[in-house]
């Protein structure tokens, strides 16, 4: 089983990997590689679901691999296989293989072809991976895949101003509900440090480690669990962010926000529903959730008119209910419904173009005119009310313009704040760091101070503040990134008391991707002498190794899985227990800003309109 | 005409030169000019090929490409690169450069300018002209303040418009939509305790208490300091916000395209983008702005350099065009030459529609039996009303858009049984009620994998086709005859008298020289498109019918004609139509290559021998054509069998997943005016559309007059938009179709909440080459001078060359090409070898590109095939 689990998920990531990195491959060559690697995915998971039941359908977890072990530090991937994968697997490998038959002649002759297979696979991977997982850290790795794709699938067109604002819009909200994720995995681990594992949550009561798991523990994990449930899956408050994203092609905008990326937040809730159950705060927060998106996203898609942002707002809607049926405990009803509205509203999306015909043609028979049902309510309001609910309709909740006045706004004004003394802040930077290294080479690590450690998160918080709203140049915004980074694994390294094991792993990545970052910024920029984060350089178009090696390298400070900063951010939060637990809220705080600094310094070196002469 | 006054207007304004756009503020004159500017394309389901550059048709055609082209942002030409690799593949020689600077162009070029370009160049980037949002009085607020006024606009301006524009996606309409625009947004914003748009309610309130000239001046007054710059403002904010802008004008000028009816003016419009640019400054700069600023910065601007352009770059264009001028002109002359075979007795005529997509069907019919004699006339058949079809609300126009029909035709079911289509669930539940769908969803998900399934691994989906050969419609019976009786629509007359019937085939017969010598079996072919999830569906349709299937015309002409009280009568005008001629009505669908024969109509006539023997030959031809049609397909190889190829061109209509259900207009180029005898024989690689005309019965040239009104605007449209749309698909097409999302059912847009982008989609314009329509008349240049000075309209097309013509005189087949207020005689040198070309369909399936154009040996012959 286990072999057949690995090539499960090496199948999708290998098709990545090679469609990336393999140079220009002629279109048929390429539809053939996937299709071929995608029919091999279904039929694997055919092969794994009748094993599983003809194991009898009991929940199956091991370990898949142990990536790292070294002392009381491990890193390990672990597998679980039971209804809701199985059903998962099965709902995902289908749509993917319609979608991809579809894509294979729709994209016909599009020049990204190539790219756009690559970015499905990717897509797919993580999928799969977020479908099997068994242990939390497992998923996350499933997660960031998605949000990458994400990101790299709305920027798909990526000459249109409007689907590059919008793709590191809506990377910048994944990477923000992201924390949740973070923060959880690392809540779990140092209460119980077995508790990553999804087979052991869902016995926590039967065994007996409920005492671990006092009420505000258990609330705060599901807290934390369901903050990244509601970013991936559009809910209140952030449900606007989903008809931003249909940019892309709409084979993308069917499979990813119609059927599979939506559904990821409430699948994981599903995931650790036995646990988060338990808690009563818990069931009213995702009550309360599903309940207001409900009602905000229905009454926001009934003015919408244009086609897929109704259908956008329509499947949060859904996603709401789902919620809601997981909170009354109907856990299969809830898994009963994702499954069939992943395949309506992808359907749905895909036809999407043919509503012309349609509606004309329907509305066009004399014999199916009658009053309609809806009309009758909304012109029976009094003009008042009926038209204050129109505005809320267009408004959409107004959750958009609120957010933006409360936090967005001032957050955005006190980065700049803070940008403006960024040499005061880089300064006092350099100078912690360097007191922390001359301490913990000097010193025994154990004299190591509170004021210093606090002084140095400080530091690190105000760098990074000022990474997010550095707007002129392009270097200072990556020296930041690589700065916060950097003392964010040294200081894990002296507040942890000088364990260095995991630190290592993380800072080298870290310099390494730094550099190569560095330097194809160098080469992009060679005959630009101030490059400026107020212009888009498109060099994707002009200079697409340089560009690729660019995009490589955001990805790596910004902790993807594939590369070892994913690693050690996992291993460096480890070490991160008891009194220090601030200090893991800080580093997650962080590396998400830091994330989206740099996939906002990506596009405007690599994206964006080429220029008129 | 005041269209002409805008190149006019704009060249006054000097919009990027000293006057900087300064003038006299006349809103009602700059109103009108405004509604020009624009690609004036409406709802989409009505699309009409037209010129996007009409406004700039007064001028000359490169004077015209470049001022718009500085407006818009675009491209005026191809790349560099495109022209060097025709050069090097030997497609453009030197000495057609040569000729083309020497006797074509109408502006000065150095020869050895020529020679040096030749070597230089370079630039592999296309070179396109700042858009307005680098020029323009915007980008004062973004430099001076880092605002973006035009995306923050944009936001609420496109919700607002397509909200209340829609025709059918929102459950819930705009609020009190019934009443005209501005006071929808009062009633809207002053009747609420919730906000519309993000402003103070008092200023909203304010701005909103005025009417909309008042608004608009107020809010100009706030944004340019200065009265002289209003008009320059107003064209940017055209400029800005292109796709609504020109569909607010398009629906100005004709309100009734929309089924649900609205009332929204340019003035409207414009007063309510400027009104919240306002309204976006005040909130953040305070409400006193300083708009004195304005006026230094508009001085300070760097102007547009247009002085850098190459100047060869439209003598390429000239030199890419002149190299299938050539071939064309060269072909036919060489053909007119040939000796003429005794014409052999008829026992078939087709009347085809003049579309360019026919003339391989009518090639392949001639071949397949040379007894077949063909015509080709506007699709519509010269008989023009509204239809009604059978249990439909809203009749449709079947005619060209520039004439409005007074008839209206109706159907009526013949059987009492009769199938109606299903309502597909699934697509319901979008637009319908939210909780409906919540219970649903289990059951429909069943149906959406059956559906899913069976769209894509079966490429069968009823609901997402639009299709030309809708079952019922063809059982449906057509009162094409008068009737006294009920007549209580006042706007238009039901059916038609038997004078009004006879007028009509008469002038149709006269147009295409067919008066005498009728065959046994006369066919009207009409034609029409089928695809599936394709919001463009209109576009692939008749032209001539206003973008709709020519089925009802050619079944209203086919039963006209074999009426006997208008055979009478048109025997008294000296049309006399033997007894046993019998017309009949067929439907091509160009996307299927399927056809319908209307036997229907013909109720008890006894068909003969020879109808059936036309069917069959007829299917043949469909099929050859599907095979020939293929070529230029990537995914239909080349080596399967003509019934193969067939069956999977006719799966692309049913395809959900296929952007290019077929190629349409793509490739045309050229339009003949005349006789057969010029054509047949000729391989026109389906680039030339085909009208019928005799020369010798018109020596007034009053026929040629009627056939040039419909064949210029028309095809010179079709040829237009194609052009533009391939010189620049950002700009005048609609970019890829992939990421389209249909909005308020008129347009689509790119995303969720951007502008709407009118023209055509990237998938139907790749295969095109960008070519002027060279329309080859055939009477004598004198007769045709005459013609096209009849009307200022038509003259304009022609002098300024946005169409070309040229004549070859009937008696010396001398060739005349028409430069600017006259004709040149074309040398043709006597080296040029006569071009054969031997119609092997499987060595022509394997060319992906264009075929010269070359005389069809006569050894091809397709007995292989079939």
């Amino acid at each position: 089983m286990k072999i057949l689990i690995s090539l499960l998920c090496l199948n999708p990531l290998l098709n990545f990997v090679f469609l990336s990195f393999a140079g220009k491959i002629r279109e048929s060559k390429v539809s053939q590689l996937t299709s071929l690697s995608v029919f091999l995915q279904w039929v694997l998971v055919l092969v794994i679901s009748s094993w599983w039941i003809y194991l009898g359908t009991k929940p199956i977890e091991s370990i898949l691999l142990t990536v790292y072990e070294h002392g009381d530090l491990t890193f390990t991937l672990y597998y679980l296989l039971d209804t809701i994968s199985i059903a998962g697997l099965l709902t995902v490998t289908t749509i993917f293989l319609l979608v991809t038959r579809f894509s294979r002649y729709y994209l016909h002759k599009d020049p990204g072809y190539q790219r756009y297979f690559a970015i499905l696979q990717l897509f797919l991977t993580g999928l799969t991976v977020l479908m099997i997982a068994g242990n939390i850290d497992f998923l996350f790795a499933g997660w960031e895949f998605l949000g990458v794709s994400s990101f790299l699938l709305i920027g798909f067109y990526h000459h249109r101003l409007s689907a590059v604002r919008n793709s590191l819009f809506v990377y910048g909200i994944y990477r923000f509900t992201d924390i949740g994720l973070i923060l959880g995995a690392w809540l779990k681990k140092s209460v119980y440090s077995e508790a990553h594992r999804f087979a052991i949550l869902e016995n926590i009561s039967a065994s007996g480690l409920v005492d671990n798991f006092n009420s505000t523990t258990t609330w705060l994990l599901g807290f934390l669990i369901l903050l990244s449930a509601i970013g991936k899956s559009a809910q209140f408050p952030i449900s606007f962010w989903l008809a931003k994203a249909m940019e892309g092609p709409t084979s993308s905008s069917a499979i990813f926000y119609g059927a599979l990326s939506l559904h990821a937040g409430v699948f994981l809730l599903l995931r650790t529903f036995p646990f988060w159950f338990l808690s009563e705060e818990m069931r009213i927060l995702v009550f309360g959730t599903g309940a207001l998106t409900m009602i905000f996203s229905g009454i926001a898609a009934q003015s919408q008119a244009n086609i897929k942002g109704r259908l956008a707002y329509v499947a949060c809607f859904h996603v709401g209910m789902q919620f809601i049926e997981l909170s009354l405990g109907y856990p299969s009803i809830a898994l009963i419904h994702i499954v069939g509205h992943m395949f309506v509203r992808c359907y749905q999306f895909l036809v999407s173009p043919a509503i012309v015909t349609y509606a004309l043609r329907v509305q066009n028979m004399a014999t199916l005119q009658k009053p309609h049902a809806r009309d009758r309510f909304f012109f029976a309001l009094p003009e008042r009310l009926r038209n204050s609910v129109y505005n809320f309709s267009f408004n959409e909740g107004y959750c958009e313009q609120l957010i933006e006045k409360i936090v967005l706004a001032p957050f955005r004004s006190l980065t700049f704040k803070i940008n403006r003394i960024r040499f005061f802040t880089s300064f006092g930077a350099f100078i912690i760091t360097l007191l922390c290294m001359r301490e913990a080479l000097t010193q025994h690590p154990e004299v190591f101070t509170l004021k210093l450690e606090w002084t140095m998160a400080i530091f690190m918080i105000l760098v990074s503040l000022a990474a997010y709203g550095e707007n002129c140049s392009v270097y200072w915004l990556w020296n930041f990134i690589g700065l916060t980074n950097f003392m964010f694994g040294l200081f894990t390294l002296f507040a942890t008391g000088g364990k260095f094991e995991s630190s290592p792993w993380f800072l080298c990545s870290i310099f390494t991707f730094w550099t190569f970052g560095t330097l194809s910024l160098k080469g992009l920029f060679r005959n630009i002498s101030r490059p400026s984060l107020n212009k888009y350089y498109a060099f994707s178009s002009t200079h697409p190794r340089t560009s690729y090696l660019l995009l490589m390298s955001f990805l790596g400070i910004a902790g993807f899985p594939l590369f070892p900063s994913f690693l050690g951010e996992d291993m460096v939060l480890h070490h991160l227990t008891g009194p220090q637990a601030p200090f893991a809220l800080v580093g997650a705080f962080v590396l998400m800003l830091n994330g989206i600094s740099a996939a906002r310094l990506y596009t405007r070196v690599c994206w964006g309109p080429t220029n008129s002469v | 005409m005041s269209h002409i006054n805008l190149a006019d207007w704009l060249r006054k304004l000097d919009l990027f030169g000293k006057n900087r756009g300064r003038e006299e503020f006349h809103l009602k004159l700059t109103l009108e000019h405004l509604r020009h500017l624009l690609p004036n394309q409406g709802p989409i389901k009505d699309f009409i090929h037209h010129n996007p550059l009409h406004g700039f048709q007064s001028l000359d055609f490169h004077e015209g490409v470049d001022l718009a082209a500085s407006l818009f942002g675009s491209k005026k030409y191809l790349s560099p690169n495109f022209y060097k690799t025709e050069f090097d593949k030997g497609r453009i020689t030197a000495s057609q450069l040569d000729f083309v600077s020497q006797f074509l162009t109408t502006f000065p070029i150095e020869k050895e300018e020529i020679h040096k370009n030749l070597q230089s160049m370079s630039s592999p980037h296309e070179q396109r002209y700042p858009s307005v949002s680098e020029w323009g009085i915007r980008q004062f607020w973004n430099s001076a303040y880092q605002i973006e006024v035009s995306v923050e606009a944009a936001t609420i301006l496109f919700k607002v418009l397509s909200s209340y524009l829609d025709q059918g996606i929102s459950f819930w309409p705009f609020p009190s939509r019934k009443d005209s625009f501005w006071l929808s947004l009062r009633s809207i914003n002053n009747h609420s305790s919730l906000p519309l748009m993000p402003f103070e309610r008092k200023k909203i309130r304010q701005w909103l208490d005025k009417n909309p000239e008042e608004a608009l001046s107020s809010s100009l007054e706030k944004l340019t300091g200065d009265k002289q710059l209003f008009s320059r403002y107003l064209i940017e904010t055209v400029l800005t916000y292109p796709g609504w802008a020109g569909m607010v004008c398009a629906l100005e000028t004709n309100p009734s395209t929309l089924r649900k009816p609205v009332s929204l003016s340019l003035l409207d419009f414009l007063a309510f983008v400027t009104g919240l640019e306002v309204l976006i400054l005040e909130n953040k700069l305070g409400s006193v702005l300083p708009s004195n600023k304005i006026c230094e910065y508009v001085d300070t601007q760097d102007l547009i350099d247009r002085n850098h352009r190459p100047k060869t770059a439209p003598l390429w264009q000239e030199a890419f065009e002149w190299c299938f001028y050539e071939q064309l002109l060269h072909a036919v002359k060489q053909n007119a030459n040939c000796s003429k075979k005794t014409p052999l007795p008829e026992w078939a005529q087709a009347i085809f529609c003049i579309d360019d997509r026919e003339c391989s069907m009518r090639r392949y019919l001639e071949q397949l039996d040379p007894g077949i004699a063909t015509f080709g006339t506007a699709g519509f058949f010269g008989i023009d009303f509204w239809f009604l079809a059978h249990n439909e609300l809203y009749p449709l126009q079947q005619s060209p858009v520039t004439l409005t029909p007074k008839h209206l035709v109706r159907s009526v079911q013949k059987h009492k049984a009769s199938k109606r289509k299903p309502k597909n669930n699934i697509f319901d539940t979008i637009l319908g009620n939210l909780f409906k769908d919540l219970f649903l969803v289990p059951f429909l998900s069943v149906s959406a994998i059956t559906q899913l399934f069976r769209s894509i691994f079966l490429a069968e989906n009823n609901s997402a086709l639009s299709s030309s050969l809708s079952q019922f419609e063809s059982q449906a019976m057509l009162e094409f005859k008068s009737t006294e009786e009920e007549n209580k629509d006042s706007r238009f007359k039901h059916g038609f008298t038997v004078e009004e019937m006879t007028e009509r085939v008469a002038r149709t017969l006269k147009g295409i020289g067919l008066t005498q010598n009728f065959a046994p079996c006369v066919y009207v072919v009409a034609h029409g498109a089928s695809s599936s999830n394709n919001p463009h569906f209109a576009a692939y349709d008749c032209g001539a019918c206003s973008g709709k299937s020519g089925a009802p015309n050619a079944r209203g002409f086919a039963w006209m004609a074999n009426y006997s009280p208008v055979r009478k009568r048109l025997a008294s005008q000296g049309i006399s139509i033997p007894d046993e001629t019998i017309f009949y009505a067929v439907i091509h669908d160009t996307t299927q290559d399927k056809c319908l024969f209307f036997e229907e109509d013909l109720e008890n006539t006894v068909l003969p021998e020879d109808h059936r023997k036309f069917q069959g030959l007829f299917q043949q031809a469909l099929k050859l054509n599907a095979k020939e049609r293929s070529r230029r397909l990537d995914l239909i190889p080349s080596i399967l069998s003509v019934e193969t190829v067939a069956k999977k061109m006719a799966q692309r209509a049913h395809s959900i997943f296929e952007p290019r259900p077929e190629l349409n207009h793509a490739t045309n180029a050229a339009a003949v005016v005349g006789r057969r005898e010029l054509t047949r024989g000729l391989f026109l690689d389906r680039r030339s559309f085909l009208q019928s005309y005799d020369p010798f019965t018109d020596p007034t040239g009053d026929i040629l007059f009627g056939l040039l009104s419909a064949v210029i605007p028309v095809c010179g449209g079709i040829n237009l938009e194609y052009f533009f749309s391939r010189m620049d698909n950002e700009i005048y097409g609609a970019g890829t179709k992939l990421s389209h999302n249909v909005v308020g059912l008129l347009g689509v847009s790119n995303g969720v909440n951007n502008d709407l982008i009118p023209g055509l989609p990237l998938q139907m314009i790749e295969a095109h080459d960008p070519i002027r329509l060279l329309i080859l008349i055939d009477q004598e240049p004198e007769i045709v001078k005459k013609t096209i000075e009849r009307n200022n309209f038509l003259f304009e097309w022609v002098n300024n060359q946005w169409v070309r013509i040229a004549t070859i005189s009937p008696s010396t087949q001398e060739i005349s090409f028409w430069k600017k207020d006259g004709w040149i005689k074309i040398p043709f040198s006597a080296t040029l070898p006569p071009l054969e070309f031997s119609l092997n369909l499987e060595e022509m399936a394997k060319i992906r590109e264009n075929i010269s154009i070359s005389t069809l040996n006569s050894s091809s012959n397709f007995e292989r095939y079939l």
